[in-house]
């Protein structure tokens, strides 16, 4: 088996060679199939800051729950069919993953939702929608390639 | 300005179980074929609004608040409980919505049923042209399952009848069917006279 002991920095063209010898390509990501979002749950009155209890801040069953309960109401069993996928928990906030063809009826069902939880109002917030994970991640991005 | 595009859509009821045993007494003193069991008459607590009802609860539990709202004021234009059949008007934007809402209707009055579209038209008049040829369907396929059932004695006539409608169906008969036997004219008289009955309505 042969090594190449050539170092592989030599080995790119520049820019401007690249662009002489291969046309440039170029996509445009038109319709990804997923969208991102990244909700809170407001509860009213609020909590004191630093509050913790059984019940707050919600764990991913009580999303999954009201969720659902947010969507058979407005979308009915359609509605629960659409799959969501958490992927992200951090206090009252959460991100999730679904279909981006269902992603306007979803905000759609659970912004008009809200229910009473324990005394409180309990309601969604959609803080961020987007179609790829960077948008919600925050940032430039260029902390993902270090 | 602007019309409003309906949408009519003609529907069978099949009940898969047959009738209830009382209303087959009453329809006619012989045994039903196949697919008059299949076909069988709705019950009689079966209305207009009672339909109408069911099927905006169907909407309801599948599609929710916004089923209701987007195709909500359907309108059942017909139903003959004597037949089974129906015509619904919906907006020509929702009517697929309120199509899956009737499919997944499984059980009227507690019988367990299935509703099938049969058309879709623009006009009521096709779709009322269309039923009085799905009736007169169902009146040729019954007398050729009844002669079936009898040039193949009265022991299995049942299972004879399934599959005249079966080989009925391909052959593609022609449609005038003469009867030379004074009892099956006898079945035909009862049948037709259900017919005239949707006729009226």
């Amino acid at each position: 088996m042969e090594i190449d002991t050539q170092p592989p920095v030599a080995e790119v063209p520049t820019v401007e060679k690249a662009k002489k010898k291969h046309n440039e390509q170029r996509f445009t990501v038109r319709k990804p199939e997923w969208q991102y979002l990244h909700l809170r749950m407001n509860f009213d009155p609020p909590h004191p800051p630093a509050y913790t209890s059984p019940s707050y801040p919600p764990d991913l069953l009580t999303w999954k729950t009201h969720l659902s309960t947010a969507l058979n109401q407005f979308l009915g069993i359609a509605g629960t069919a659409i799959p969501v996928d958490f992927l992200h928990l951090e206090g009252p906030e959460v991100w999730i993953r679904l279909p981006r063809e269902d992603s306007t009826r979803f905000i759609a069902a659970i912004g008009g939702w809200g229910s009473e939880v324990e005394g409180r109002n309990v309601g969604f917030r959609v803080l961020g929608s987007t179609e790829f994970l960077m948008g919600i991640v925050g940032g430039d991005g260029s902390d993902v390639f270090v | 300005m602007v019309r409003v595009k309906q949408r009519y859509l003609l529907f069978t009821i099949l009940y898969p179980s047959g009738p209830l045993s009382t209303q087959t007494q009453s329809t006619s003193s012989k045994t039903p074929t196949e697919s008059m069991k299949f076909h069988s008459p709705s019950p009689q607590n079966l209305t207009r609004t009672t339909l109408a009802s069911i099927i905006r609860s169907s909407i309801s539990t599948n599609f929710g608040d916004w089923g209701i709202g987007q195709c909500g004021s359907f309108a059942v234009k017909y139903f003959s409980p004597a037949t089974s059949t129906g015509i619904l008007r919906i907006t020509r934007e929702n009517y697929r919505t309120l199509w899956a809402a009737l499919t997944y209707i499984r059980e009227l009055c507690g019988q367990p049923a299935v509703i099938k579209v049969v058309r879709i038209s623009g006009t009521i008049v096709k779709a009322e042209l269309e039923a009085v040829k799905l009736a007169e369907e169902a009146i040729r396929r019954v007398k050729r399952e009844v002669r079936v059932a009898k040039s193949g004695g009265a022991g299995g006539g049942d299972r004879k009848g399934v599959a005249g409608v079966f080989s009925g169906g391909k052959s593609g008969q022609p449609a005038t069917v003469v009867d030379d036997d004074e009892q099956d004219q006898m079945v035909v008289d009862i049948v037709d006279s259900e017919n005239e009955d949707d006729d009226d309505e």
